[in-house]
């Protein structure tokens, strides 16, 4: 293959993919607003392409978020990012220990003290692009799936679960793995990732799980 | 194509999203008009479902009429509207069924004008029931009420003895909350016909027909004559190209050379 050819197909794929990527996002959303979710922002997502020649790492999208409430004064969202990388080594490496590999999705639900934190998409998006991983304090694994972080992108706390994009390769199981526990998570159901038992990221080695059921 | 020309549809005038609304309409309902044999399309109509989760009753379809762009108005009222495409055919046991069809490829429902002579939503009358300004609500009421200004789609829908609504969207789901909208504005009118519109209102997206193009894709030589196969084909690269396919993620990403890897000791 040359040179031109490979670059031709590089951008054709980068292209595909984007449209398969934005494509999961628009099915979120049909579900999410069929079950009577309100997005932030209309058809807005958060992508970092930077137009900057000394910044070319920006220029490819890295991830994409959206958030949904149900009411404006609500203190609770939730919300799903799907990652793609290049993320750098540091963030990389964070991810690594939670043995999360991309591309990713990660789902949370978002608890804050007053609404008004929820104002600023970018922030949101930011934040959601960052519970349970990065930028955050207070990381607490519960149930082997899920984690718990403090987000400081806005004060809130977060519920997080991590699942592989490629298990989102159908409707049912973009419904399955995202939007159905996304919603139940809102509507109370915190840990119904693990009570259900999904097929999403186990965030510590099997050894450990065994050794924590060990010492109960 | 030709359709959407006929009914002067592509004037620059018109918007250039209705104008490739038109078009779309134009390309797959004339399935129904040009192929010797419209089962294909027909099981794209089995597809559509409504909120109950039912399929459209298509079993043993024949004697397919087709009619575009159908102005029709409302007993008791002056304004008029009109639809994308009314399809008339004969079902299992000999039931007459009449089919309304409003497609929507990136607006969604056109919640505004009926041709309006006043206001937007008027107050029914002894007559009959009004607009209701929420286009699938006022499309059913057509369907059920309608005065068509076409004496042959009139005679038609007047002979059926089942009158439905299809959507044709490009939504991934059924669109609930349009749906909702819809039913909420007729059933504030007319609460009797809450359950029926629940019923007779059915939705299908435009990529179930690609997905059936291309589980047929082998077949189309051997099922359809020469015209007719490449009609096809060239409506399923149309639906591509408008990026109206069945999700299917990372199958069509293409082959890089592999990838060089360390030799191990």
């Amino acid at each position: 293959m040359t040179e031109r050819e490979k670059i031709e197909r590089t951008l054709r794929n980068m292209h595909r993919l984007c449209q398969h990527w934005a494509e999961t996002l628009s099915i979120i959303e049909e579900r999410m607003k069929n079950a009577h979710f309100a997005m932030k922002g209309e058809t807005y997502a958060r992508v970092e392409p930077s137009g900057s020649f000394d910044k070319p790492e920006a220029w490819v999208p890295r991830s994409l978020a959206r958030f949904y409430r149900r009411a404006d004064d609500s203190t609770k969202g939730v919300g799903v990012c799907l990652h793609f990388g290049p993320y750098s080594p540091s963030q990389v490496e964070a991810l690594d220990q939670l043995k999360v590999t991309l591309p990713a999705a990660s789902v949370s639900l978002v608890e804050v003290t007053t609404a008004a934190a929820f104002k600023g998409q970018r922030k949101l998006h930011k934040m959601l692009s960052e519970a349970g991983w990065w930028n955050v304090t207070g990381q607490r694994i519960v149930r082997d799936v899920l984690v718990e972080s403090n987000v400081k992108t806005i004060p809130g706390q977060a519920l997080t679960y991590f699942v592989d994009l490629f298990s989102l390769r159908t409707l049912a199981g973009i419904a399955q793995l995202v939007v159905d526990p996304m919603v139940k998570m809102y509507d109370g159901e915190r840990e119904h990732v693990a009570e259900a038992r999904l097929q999403v990221f186990r965030l510590r080695e099997e050894e450990a799980v065994a050794e924590d059921r060990t010492g109960e | 194509m030709l359709a959407a020309e006929l009914h002067d549809k592509i004037s620059p005038e018109r918007p250039a999203h209705q104008r490739m609304e038109d078009v779309l309409t134009s390309h797959v309902f004339s399935l129904f008009r040009y192929l010797s044999n419209p089962a294909l399309p027909f099981r794209l109509l089995g597809r559509a479902v409504n909120l109950a989760g039912q399929t459209l009753p298509i079993s043993e379809a024949r004697g397919c009429r087709l009619f575009f762009w159908q102005k029709f108005g409302l007993p008791g009222s002056r304004k008029r509207r009109e639809i994308d495409a009314v399809l008339g055919w004969t079902a299992a046991e000999g039931r007459a069924i009449a089919l309304g069809v409003e497609n929507k490829d990136r607006s969604g429902a056109s919640n505004t004008a009926a041709d309006a002579l006043e206001e937007e939503t008027e107050e029914g009358t002894d007559a009959g029931p009004a607009f209701t300004g929420n286009q699938l609500a006022d499309e059913y009421l057509g369907m059920r009420h309608g005065r068509w200004g076409n004496p042959e789609c009139e005679r038609l829908v007047q002979a059926t003895t089942q009158r439905l609504l299809l959507y044709v969207t490009r939504h991934h789901e059924l669109p609930v909350l349009e749906f909702e909208r819809a039913l909420g504005e007729v059933a504030a009118r007319h609460p009797d016909m809450r359950a029926e519109l629940e019923r007779d209102v059915y939705w299908v997206n435009w990529q179930a027909l690609h997905g059936l193009l291309t589980q047929e894709a082998t077949a189309l030589d051997v099922t359809y004559p020469v015209g007719e196969a490449n009609l096809l084909r060239d409506v399923r690269s149309m639906l591509e190209a408008r990026g109206l396919k069945m999700f299917q993620p990372y199958a069509d990403l293409e082959e890089l050379d592999e990838l060089i890897r360390p030799e191990i000791a």
